[in-house]
């Protein structure tokens, strides 16, 4: 996925696309979509926990929190 | 349920050879679902940080070797094909055959000889033959492994 067109394009899109990103990401709730790349890259840290990489929906409510709190 | 993969990408599944087993979703995929995890998505790349799990215990490479090196630490080895043998249980691990096998996807073999698929982001099913995923999404199967029957965790075989 992060390899498609599409996903590398909104990641060129630079720093705007982080809020855009985090709103997609609350719109999909309990099943939020592989965004995590993306927003690693378009801000430049991780706030996921090593113990939860892989889950998705933990990894989403950390990234929403994060974004919460900027 | 509804079908929700591209079948243009699995151009070999149908109504006569697969059922579903799930609904869409994107929490696991189908290395998780061949180790009997529904909690995460198994893949090596992106690296930390990336959004996806993978063991310490294994080369964080997508490689046919690495993803061997993934189920011969939970206990398989390669085994010569896909047929159902009396008291084990088997993995098939796909891969596109143009160049350098990259692994593409895992499928795993239940007690009634059928094979269970997650499909990516999309369902995961049942399907006849571990054949019936080939096509343009995941190749071929290239590598067999098998161990003793443990049950599917998930799965009811």
């Amino acid at each position: 996925m992060i390899l498609c067109p599409s996903y590398q394009a909104i990641i060129g899109m630079g720093p705007p696309a982080i809020d855009l990103i985090l709103a997609r990401l609350k719109a999909e709730g309990d099943d939020p979509d592989h965004w995590f790349w993306a927003l690693q890259i378009l801000t430049g840290i991780n706030p996921v926990p090593e113990e939860d990489e892989g889950n998705v929906r933990k990894m989403a409510d950390t990234w929403l929190k994060w974004g919460e709190g900027r | 349920m509804s079908r929700n993969w591209p079948a243009r990408e699995l151009p070999q599944l149908d109504e006569f050879n697969c059922i579903d087993h799930s609904d869409k979703t994107n929490s696991y995929n189908c290395i998780a679902w061949a180790v009997g995890d529904t909690s995460r998505w198994w893949w090596p790349l992106p690296l930390r940080g990336g959004g996806n799990y993978w063991p310490e215990d294994t080369p964080r490479d997508e490689t046919m070797e690495a993803f061997v090196t993934l189920f011969k630490n939970r206990g398989y080895t390669e085994c010569d094909d896909g047929s159902l043998e009396d008291g084990n249980e088997k993995v098939a691990i796909f891969a596109k055959v143009n160049g350098r096998p990259v692994p593409t996807h895992a499928a795993y073999q239940l007690e009634s000889g059928k094979w269970t698929s997650k499909l990516g982001r999309f369902e995961d099913v049942i399907h006849d033959e571990v054949t019936d995923v080939d096509g343009p999404a995941y190749g071929v199967p290239i590598v067999y492994l098998r161990r003793q029957r443990t049950h599917h965790p998930i799965i009811n075989n």
